[in-house]
């Protein structure tokens, strides 16, 4: 593989233009829309990202401002982001408004967020403009869209930076943690990454991941970008309408490498009609990230007779996150990943695994998520803080090495208490076993709901800030959907005597999914007293979602 | 071909059925709020199960704009006539 790694190609611009040097005219990005599809080259993307690099020279920003990006998934986010890096800029790309949440809530909380990070310019499309000028007033010391940029300008200066840019965690808006990611870690993970799973110039990914999770922004735009891959990009909300439009894409551009989280494998595969058939044969990998993977999605998505020509081995797993860039960790290419079956009691003691004894219907199978990438190193860490070397020992998996983040921008605290000698404690739970990492939970309240992460207790927060419920009396969780292979979100709260349920559910559902992104799939509004208490009369999580599984199941 | 009233009662029964949802609850201005386990990603479901009643593959990008059920059954209705009529 070729790949630019002389210090002053350690700019994720830079990259990309020395892959547009060698094949202009060759396909660089698909953007497939419901009325079909448009490409565009290298040249035309370099040719825009320089119009928008002087347009943001003109606004004589200081270097190192942060600029959000608020677009859809079109050319301009290409463009748009390139072109502020070119300028010496910090982007980041926060999600566009759906036509779902409440204009209102969305921008009050990103005034919210861009007060705490510090976030005082911003690039969107003329539509939004109003709105954005109403609710941040003269917060904002830059504001501009896409109309704005003269396309007939043309910078071709790159600033040297070393912040590269913010990638924002998931959970409320305005509690979102700004990842900072300088230019050398992002090229240290690709150049790793890209090793470890073989991809190189001109190899075809296929994604319809949003720019604003880790996932989709460095595996499906970063990566192509610095390795030089042509990516099909579907719409996220068509996708998920109708999830079989992957399939078809990949058919279509003989696509090879697609990241998934683990629900969106069973979405596809619930979705397939029985005379519809794809070749799938071109496919070497997709990658299953983001949440928690399972032997039984990979089983079923492998059994579905629809997917001609796809091999075991092209089902793989990834543990990442945004703090190190991306990958942790890759099963091996060509090989199936390994299962692991451990002792349901082993797990719930939570010291250390025990593997279970053939025809143990109690046993919890667990996907290997593979051997630490070249440069990353993970390691298991006790309650104490102290290393747990022993094979098998469970803990806190602590991650360090050559991709790490820098810290969370104008949050010096929570860098403080997340990063420790050079050390990322994730807050996930795990083990290590003859090499290999293998996740098994989570030592917070975090709940990993189709590929999103939030907290419980922001849930509840939000929930009760409606003031709709009962004062304190409402419990957010996260349960299993085995359909889907990921979990679903509940929440239940108490309200008074003589309130009307279905309002209340309704308010909470909206409320969840403008704060979060996520629907609720069960909203309870039940009588005073319901919710089960803690000894000590707190509501309890674990006592809860207990009920309500036993309820839903006896149903 | 399907009055626009038959067409709202397919919609309705669609989503009693995808959902479990109890038919006599939904009216025009229900929405995907008020119906439990309806998502984005469910309403895939949806849209299939109204595909195999109708015999038709349905311009789900614009279905996806359509802010409570009334708007879907009308957008749906639209569509077929509007297929019918050209064909």
């Amino acid at each position: 593989m070729e790949l630019e790694t002389r210090p002053r190609d350690l700019h994720v611009a830079a990259s990309f233009l020395a892959n547009a040097a060698r094949g202009q005219d060759d396909i660089f990005l698909r953007l497939v829309a419901p009325g079909g599809a448009k490409d565009y080259s290298y040249a035309e993307i370099s040719d825009l990202s320089r119009a928008y690099n002087a347009h943001f020279r003109s606004a004589n920003l200081p270097e190192g401002s942060v600029l959000a990006i608020i677009l859809t998934h079109g050319v301009e986010l290409y463009a748009a982001f390139l072109g502020a890096m070119m300028a010496g800029l910090v982007p980041t790309i926060l999600p566009f408004p759906t036509p779902k949440q409440d204009p209102q809530r969305y921008w009050s909380s990103h005034v919210e967020l861009f007060a705490l990070s510090q976030v005082r310019c911003l690039f969107t499309y003329d539509a939004l403009l109003a709105d954005a000028r109403t609710h941040f007033g003269p917060g904002l010391a830059h504001i501009s869209t896409s109309v704005d940029v003269d396309l007939g300008a043309r910078s071709f200066e790159i600033a040297p930076t070393d912040l590269a840019l913010l990638q924002h965690s998931s959970g409320t808006t305005a509690l979102k943690k700004g990842v900072m990611l300088s230019h050398r870690a992002i090229h240290a993970q690709v150049e790793s990454y890209a090793r470890t799973t073989g991809l190189e110039r001109g190899s075809r990914i296929v994604s319809w991941l949003p720019l604003y999770h880790d996932m989709g922004l460095v595996a499906c735009f970063l990566m192509p970008m610095i390795v030089g891959c042509p990516v099909a990009h579907l719409d996220a909300f068509a996708w998920s309408a109708r999830p079989t439009i992957l399939l078809d894409e990949i058919v279509a551009f003989r696509g090879e490498y697609v990241w998934l989280p683990n629900f969106a494998y069973n979405h596809i595969v619930n979705n397939v009609r029985q005379t519809s058939r794809w070749d799938l044969s071109s496919v070497r990998a997709i990658i299953d990230c983001s949440e928690p993977c399972k032997p039984a999605t990979f089983e079923r998505f492998l059994k579905t007779p629809q997917f001609a020509g796809l091999k075991a081995e092209a089902l793989q797993v990834c543990y990442a996150m945004a703090e190190n860039v991306f990958a942790v960790s890759q099963t091996r290419m060509g090989e199936t990943p390994r299962v692991l079956a451990v002792t349901a009691q082993s797990l719930r003691d939570g010291r250390r695994i025990v593997e279970a004894p053939p025809g143990d219907e109690s046993a919890v199978r667990l996907l290997s998520c593979g051997r630490t990438i070249e440069g990353v190193e993970a390691r298991i860490v006790g309650s104490q803080g102290e290393v747990l070397a022993d094979e098998g020992e469970l803990g806190e998996v602590a991650v360090s090495g050559a991709s790490l983040y820098s810290g969370y921008h104008r949050r010096p605290e929570v860098t403080a208490r997340r990063l420790v000698d050079g050390w990322h404690g994730t807050g996930d739970l795990g083990f290590l076993l003859a090499g290999e990492l293998y996740i098994t939970g989570r030592i917070d309240d975090l709940l990993i709901v189709h590929g999103k992460n939030i907290y419980a207790h922001e849930v509840e927060m939000a929930v009760n800030d409606l003031g709709l419920a009962i004062p304190g009396r409402v419990v957010a969780f996260a349960a299993a959907n085995a359909g889907l292979g990921t979990d679903d979100l509940i929440v239940l709260c108490e309200i008074a005597a003589g309130v009307e349920g279905p309002p209340v559910k309704r308010a909470v559902r909206e409320a969840v999914d403008a704060t979060f992104g996520v629907t609720a799939a069960f909203v309870g509004a039940l009588t005073p007293g319901t919710l089960v208490k803690t000894t000590s009369g707190k509501i309890s999580r674990h006592d809860n979602k207990v009920l309500y599984e036993r309820t839903r199941d006896a149903q | 071909m399907r009055s626009e009233a038959e067409i709202r009662e397919i919609v309705f029964r669609a989503i009693a059925e995808t959902f479990r949802f109890p038919v006599q609850d939904i009216d025009e201005n229900t929405t995907a709020a008020d119906v439990d386990g309806w998502d984005s990603v469910s309403t895939a479901k949806l849209y299939l199960d109204l595909e195999d009643i109708l015999g038709r593959e349905l311009p789900i990008e614009t279905l996806l704009a359509s802010r409570n059920v009334g708007e879907l059954a009308s957008m749906i209705s639209a569509f077929l006539h509007k297929g019918e009529a050209s064909a």
